[in-house]
């Protein structure tokens, strides 16, 4: 059973087999655990560097801004998170590509780093599969983004299906997990429900190198079943 | 429609005046509902103490034709048990519910059924946080299945052993610690990563393939979405509850993919495929904000629209509801003051409803809180006679990334105000030798005791 349990215990990134001081933790795995919660709060409030700006920029992508001007209220107010600044429709539209099958969405939204981890090894494999699917939109970064932005940025577009590659709230194990949502002819009337969601897209999650495969197979299948919502079995 | 007036303010309607009469949240704030100073907030739970219950009845706060929830509550209400209350006050029934009016179980059966939900907001905008605590613990509210969860001088605990990838063997390396530290009487319960019914198949086998063989007294869930939830049931899985995240709108409901006919349909199906003998088969969760979240709050303030997730919730006699309070963020609660708030009040609303109300005391990284304020939120809910709570390792949920209470939590609250296990729960870890007259033994907290 031990060798049994070591097994168990390495299959997993939770706090386990630690000990105990009493009822309570002990002294390392205590702090241990304040010094990550430490590094999840420094990553909320961490911003893009200007490196992965410019390897956004080389993968063309438009940046645009989300109508919430700063962190402080983006935090508050995630309505300005779901809109886009003034004038940032009018510019995806300019750029749009006609009869694309997907457009492609990264946001900062609550992880910067999230992005900035995953991105590069997602990439390859999401691309070379929507393109199979057909013509893509030009690629969107959002500052300062939440969820339902990429629907605002689709109906810009014009895109059949929104992806949408979101830092997620950092936790203590990570605070690098992206989520991926995808969402098929977003439009006013869109909610929640009509969403997939592939989420823990991080090194011990589901693997970025296998997320974009992952990916393009949920959006073939939301394609075929002609709906994103609930009742579409995956 | 009259309007109401106190100390020099007018409020339009019943709804404006819940809302106003809020304790302040960052959600409120963010809806436009709130009220614009503290003397308005004042003014406004004055004059929401001197409103009729019989008020509530005939002024919904979201009107039937729009919302399906309103008219169950109106059509289910029991006029018979209202009657007599329905000329007291706000005020006067917040006096009786403290001075301990409702002490008998018949008296607090009859209460539960007369009161709409919007009459156990109201309450508890006149309630301080006290008040909250002192109310809820002198209306327990129990339920049992395999365990008696809710009994006075019990506290129980679901073990949630989530795994970013789904992982057999992770989940069931987590599950045996937790049993180990005496943790996992409510439920053995995961978050599915991945929604697929086969994940929740696999899930489901491995709780079992822990639970089983050493005969632990509990039930076992894995919360995928409800429909998820019923072909894992039709296809036979090895599963005791049915899990579903609620909301107090018609239109929040439906963001959630959900409505009153599905929550039967999946009721009558999950009663008969259950391994479970007893009826109590469901468990909830609710959390203030989530209508807001979903555009769906219909002008109503986020306390209000908690309660009416109770009252859908006690429509299918659950084992076990609990708020994930903490857990939306802080565009809702924003700091640790409106997350220790919300729980009070959220645990009272459910107990007064007669709803079996444990609480995730949580808080996420982007909110003004941290593990004190959690430990603080946690102690005060225990002392509240709260029914259960999480059982995180170390209260670090590594795939939904929040913070929640742990196994060593769950121990040190017990210890602390001298709670037990559920009874039947307690017999097992004194068989099992990891408890002894109510504490845990030195070789409690080590999965290899189960070797």
């Amino acid at each position: 059973m031990s060798d049994e349990l070591a097994r168990l215990l390495r299959s997993t990134p939770a706090r386990l087999d630690l000990g105990r001081a009493g009822e309570r933790p002990r002294s390392a795995s205590a702090l241990d655990f304040r010094a990550d919660h430490a590094r999840a709060r420094d990553a909320v409030h961490g911003k893009w560097s200007d490196a992965f700006r410019a390897e956004l920029a080389a993968r063309d992508f438009l940046f645009v801004r989300s109508a919430a001007p700063d962190q402080p209220t983006y935090l508050r107010r995630p309505d300005l998170g779901r809109a886009l600044a003034d004038g940032e429709a009018a510019r995806i539209a300019d750029a749009r590509i006609p009869g694309a099958i997907a457009q492609v969405v990264v946001s900062d939204g609550l992880s910067a780093r999230a992005a900035e981890a995953q991105l590069a090894r997602v990439w390859p494999t999401l691309v070379r599969g929507l393109t199979r699917l057909g013509p893509l939109a030009r690629p969107v970064a959002v500052t300062h983004g939440r969820v339902a932005i990429a629907d605002r940025i689709c109906e810009a577009s014009s895109a059949r299906l929104a992806v949408h590659l979101i830092g997620e709230r950092p936790g203590l194990a990570t605070a690098e997990s992206l989520g991926c949502y995808v969402t098929l002819a977003p439009n006013a009337a869109t909610s929640d429900a009509d969403r997939k969601c592939i989420s823990n897209i991080h090194a011990r999650g589901l693997a970025p190198d296998e997320a974009g495969a992952a990916i393009v197979e949920v959006c073939e299948k939301i394609l075929r079943a002609g709906s994103s919502g609930t009742k579409v079995e995956l | 429609m009259t309007t109401l007036r106190a100390s020099g303010f007018t409020f339009r309607d019943l709804r404006e005046l819940l809302a106003k009469a809020n304790e302040p949240k960052s959600g409120d704030q963010l809806a436009g509902i709130a009220a614009a100073s503290a003397q308005e907030r004042v003014a406004a739970k004055r004059a929401l103490a001197d409103v009729t219950l019989a008020r509530f009845t005939l002024e919904p706060v979201i009107a039937p034709e729009r919302d399906e929830l309103t008219r169950a509550f109106l059509a289910e209400q029991d006029a018979a048990a209202f009657a007599p209350l329905a000329q007291l006050s706000v005020g006067e029934l917040r006096e009786k519910l403290l001075a301990g009016d409702f002490a008998s179980e018949g008296a607090r059966t009859q209460l539960r059924r007369a009161l709409l939900p919007e009459h156990a907001a109201a309450l508890a905008k006149l309630c301080s946080n006290l008040d909250l605590a002192l109310a809820a613990k002198r209306l327990p509210a129990v339920a049992s299945a395999r365990t008696t969860l809710g009994l006075t001088g019990r506290l129980a605990s679901r073990i949630q052993p989530n795994h970013p990838a789904d992982s057999a063997d992770g989940i069931r390396a987590a599950i045996l610690e937790g049993l180990a530290y005496g943790s996992g009487d409510a439920v053995i319960g995961v978050n599915p990563a991945d929604d697929r019914v086969e994940v929740v198949e696999r899930i489901a086998r491995a709780i079992d393939g822990v639970m089983t063989p050493l005969a632990a007294p509990t039930q076992s869930c894995v919360l995928a979405h409800v429909t998820t939830q019923m072909r894992a049931f039709e296809r036979g899985a090895p599963l005791d509850l049915v899990f579903q995240s609620v909301a107090g709108t018609e239109k929040a409901n439906r963001t959630f993919g959900i409505d009153l006919a599905l929550l039967d349909e999946a009721t009558a199906l999950v009663r008969e495929k259950s391994r479970l003998a007893s009826p109590h088969v469901w468990y909830f969760e609710t959390g203030q904000g989530s209508e807001l979240s979903s555009d769906a709050h219909e002008g109503v303030d986020q306390l209000t629209l908690e309660a009416r997730c109770y009252w859908v919730a006690r429509r299918y006699a659950p084992l076990l509801v609990n708020t994930v309070v903490g857990f939306i963020g802080p565009e809702y609660l924003f700091d640790a003051r409106e997350i220790m708030r919300a729980a009070l009040e959220d645990h009272f609303m459910g107990k007064l409803l007669g709803v079996p109300m444990g609480a995730d005391v949580c808080y996420t990284n982007h909110a003004e809180a941290d593990q004190n304020d959690l430990e603080s939120t946690a102690l005060l809910l225990a002392s509240a006679g709260c029914n259960y709570f999480m059982g995180v390792p170390l209260g670090d949920d590594c795939m939904l990334h929040y913070q929640s209470t742990s196994y060593h939590d769950i121990a040190a609250l017990r210890e602390l105000l001298g709670l037990r296990p559920a009874p039947e729960f307690e017999a097992w870890l004194e068989a099992r030798g990891l408890m002894r007259e109510g504490k845990l033994t030195a070789r409690a907290g080590d999965a290899r005791v189960f070797a």
